[in-house]
């Protein structure tokens, strides 16, 4: 297992490295704009997060399998009256049009194919039949416009929380600090209802209820998602800024104690300028949380989504869940891996940009 | 010769006078260095305590206990001298249902971490000690959960699966949150594995497996037991997490449980009971809390004692 990687690794490098010197005569400031390690980097990362995606594909087609009983039994109740005799008699025939009396292996080969080839995902019983693909195309914005602002907002609010808390450690920085803390021990779920019953129910400010319009540029339909959109979103950012300032707490209560910020004071340095430089230097560390603050971060938006029904991903998985759509189900999880791979990609090439030491050591010297 | 016969009887005499005092000595330090933390530490300790016993006396063991007036159900009652908490929609008194759920949950989050904490101390230390093919397919796994969407699994696990049984719940939330703690004491057992002891451990013919969990786990025990503190607040919330949808286990009354009863039997909306809904929240926030600041103390003080 191990060694065909690494020879697929090292077949792909020799490529780019062909291709390369090929194309670095006619571009050099490409070259030097994207150096080789990065390069190797990026497609050693690749492979990894395919391998990611491909056994989350492989354990979501396998569960469902080796649950006990029948899916069709799961998806479609017998309809009363009906003897048992003429219903197993229908299911057997529909088994053999879905094309799950085949044996495993070739189950999952079709699978596979379907999937990678023709990127079908089947046909969803709920919504009349509608091929899955549509509906998670329609839902996929709602559960990107939460996720990726508050990912960005958390970071940068957090971290500048923390950190100024940690280098002043003044009575008028710390308080914010604190509130957040005891905010992100409040479970997001149950402070999500307390929202609900403040602003929607007592207050009435906001608009309740899943008749969200599909996005489009037009002012009338931006601003009702925008009425439903602003309470997960406070409610997603009131939680998960705490987690961030933390670690930059105490990262900034170590870097206090460098050398350099000793000698920069005794130099004269005003102290805003010293507070950037230590900002500067202690929150690299932070960029390596990013791959797991995302990861939990599309969790918590999954269940918000259900509580404030937004109709993201989350809340269609439920609502799917409800109705035995067990196509949807799969369906929108098979999305919801796709956007967790694609973020730690992407979060993890621009830990690349930031720290070029990190591309050093995926060479393996 | 006979030095040696001295020191074997040297030995053992001063090891018995000098051991109280040095316990004595240890004691009065860590009373007057850590006295928050474990004046804390008993605080919490002790109304856990309160709470299992109050759960076992009488009128409070009844959990589905259901109170008559007049011939029907006395439901969705607001506080009242009897009830200090209400009743709930069969017309149980929810104060106890709620002892108990507080029980449940930190013994269900107990469980669970232990389970977490078992697969991340196994994965952590059996690859750097094994080396070579387990070595990479430990931590290649473990890189690949580190990346694995936990929650959105753990979703889609309960959805699928037809049994709302504790112990799937528990087995799912155990399987899916343990690999960062695996990642961080294979780091430790890395650089614990190049000290010299080990080496003379190994010179000396101990088995590999004897000397990874007798001689080197000891000293990563505070990280596992700090790893084990966020395994079980975690557990308890994402418990909560997915029984509040209506996905998590029906047969022990937890908090999580409670949560799923008030969104279903519409006790948020529209009847409003907040004594029955704002109750299990806050708990659950003063637990993690709870946790949260034995965490936080208890890395501090390990920090210094490593200073």
């Amino acid at each position: 297992m191990k060694l065909t990687e690494m020879e697929i690794t090292e077949k792909k490098e020799n490529e780019e490295q062909d291709s390369f010197s090929e194309s670095s005569e006619k571009q050099s400031t490409f070259k030097k704009f994207i150096s080789n390690s990065f390069l190797h980097m990026a497609i050693k990362k690749g492979i990894f997060y395919f391998v990611v995606f491909f056994i989350a594909l492989t354990l979501a087609f396998l569960i469902p399998r080796l649950v006990e009983g029948n899916i069709l039994e799961y998806i479609y109740q017998r309809p009363q009256g009906t003897p048992q005799a003429v219903w197993d008699e229908e299911i057997k025939q529909l088994e053999e049009y879905l094309g799950l009396n085949y044996p495993l292996h070739i189950q999952y080969i079709n699978f596979l194919r379907s999937f990678f080839f023709e990127f079908d995902l089947g046909y969803s019983t709920l919504f009349r039949l509608e091929p899955v693909i549509n509906i998670v195309e329609r839902t996929l914005p709602y559960t990107l416009m939460l996720v990726v602002p508050v990912l960005l907002i958390t970071f940068f609010i957090g971290n500048w929380i923390g950190a100024r808390a940690g280098y002043s450690g003044k009575r008028k920085d710390k308080i914010a600090y604190y509130v957040f803390i005891v905010l992100q021990t409040a479970p997001f779920f149950w402070l999500g209802y307390v929202f609900v019953d403040l602003f929607i129910v007592e207050l009435n400010w906001f608009p309740y209820g899943g008749t969200v319009p599909p996005w489009a540029w037009d002012w009338n339909a931006i601003s009702t998602i925008f009425d439903h959109f602003w309470l997960p979103f406070v409610v997603l950012i009131l939680t998960n800024i705490g987690g961030w300032s933390t670690g930059a707490y105490s990262l900034m209560t170590f870097e206090k104690g460098e050398d350099y910020l000793a000698y920069a004071n005794k130099l004269g340095f005003r102290d805003k300028t010293m507070r950037k430089y230590a900002f500067r230097n202690s929150m690299l560390p932070q960029f390596t949380g990013l791959n797991l603050r995302f990861n939990g971060l599309i969790g918590a938006t999954l269940i918000t989504e259900v509580i404030f029904n937004f109709p993201g991903l989350g809340a269609t998985m439920l609502l799917a869940f409800k109705n035995h759509d067990y196509n949807l189900i799969i369906g929108t999880f098979i999305i919801t891996i796709i956007i967790v791979v694609v973020g730690n990609y992407l979060i993890d090439m621009c830990y690349a940009v930031l720290d070029p030491r990190i591309r050093v050591g995926g060479k393996g010297e | 010769m006979t030095k040696e016969m001295l020191l074997e009887t040297k030995g053992p005499e001063l090891e018995d006078s000098s051991f109280k005092e040095v316990l004595k000595e240890k004691y009065h330090n860590a009373m007057a260095r850590y006295k928050a933390q474990l004046i804390l530490l008993f605080v919490f300790l002790v109304v856990i305590l309160i709470i299992v016993i109050l759960t076992y006396i009488p009128p409070f063991n009844e959990p589905e206990k259901v109170y008559w007036v007049e011939g029907s159900r006395d439901n969705f009652r607001d506080p009242t001298f009897k009830h200090l908490l209400g009743t709930d929609q069969h017309g149980r008194d929810y104060l106890t249902r709620l002892l108990h759920a507080i029980r449940n949950s930190l013994v269900f989050g107990f469980i669970t971490g232990l389970l977490c904490t078992g697969i991340a101390v196994f994965l952590g230390v059996i690859g750097p000690f094994k080396g070579g093919v387990t070595d990479t397919t430990t931590s290649f796994i473990t890189n690949i959960a580190l990346v694995f969407p936990q929650i959105p699994f753990i979703l889609l696990m309960s959805a699928i699966l037809q049994t709302r049984e504790w112990w799937v719940t528990m087995l799912i939330i155990g399987l899916f949150t343990w690999p960062w703690a695996a990642r961080s004491i294979r780091s430790q057992v890395l650089t614990l594995k190049e000290r010299n002891y080990v080496k003379v451990a190994k010179m000396s013919g101990l088995k590999e497996s004897k000397i990874a969990f007798v001689e080197v786990l000891p000293n990563v025990l505070p990280y596992i037991f700090l790893a084990f503190i966020i395994f079980l607040g975690n557990a308890i919330i994402i418990e909560a997490g997915i029984a509040i949808i209506g996905l998590g286990q029906q047969n022990w009354l937890t908090l999580g449980l409670l949560l799923n009863h008030a969104v279903s039997w519409g006790l948020i909306y529209p009847r409003r009971l907040y004594a029955m809904w704002l109750t299990p929240g806050i708990c659950l926030i003063l637990i993690y809390l709870a946790f949260f600041i034995i965490h936080s103390s208890v890395s501090r003080t390990f920090e210094q004692r490593k200073a």
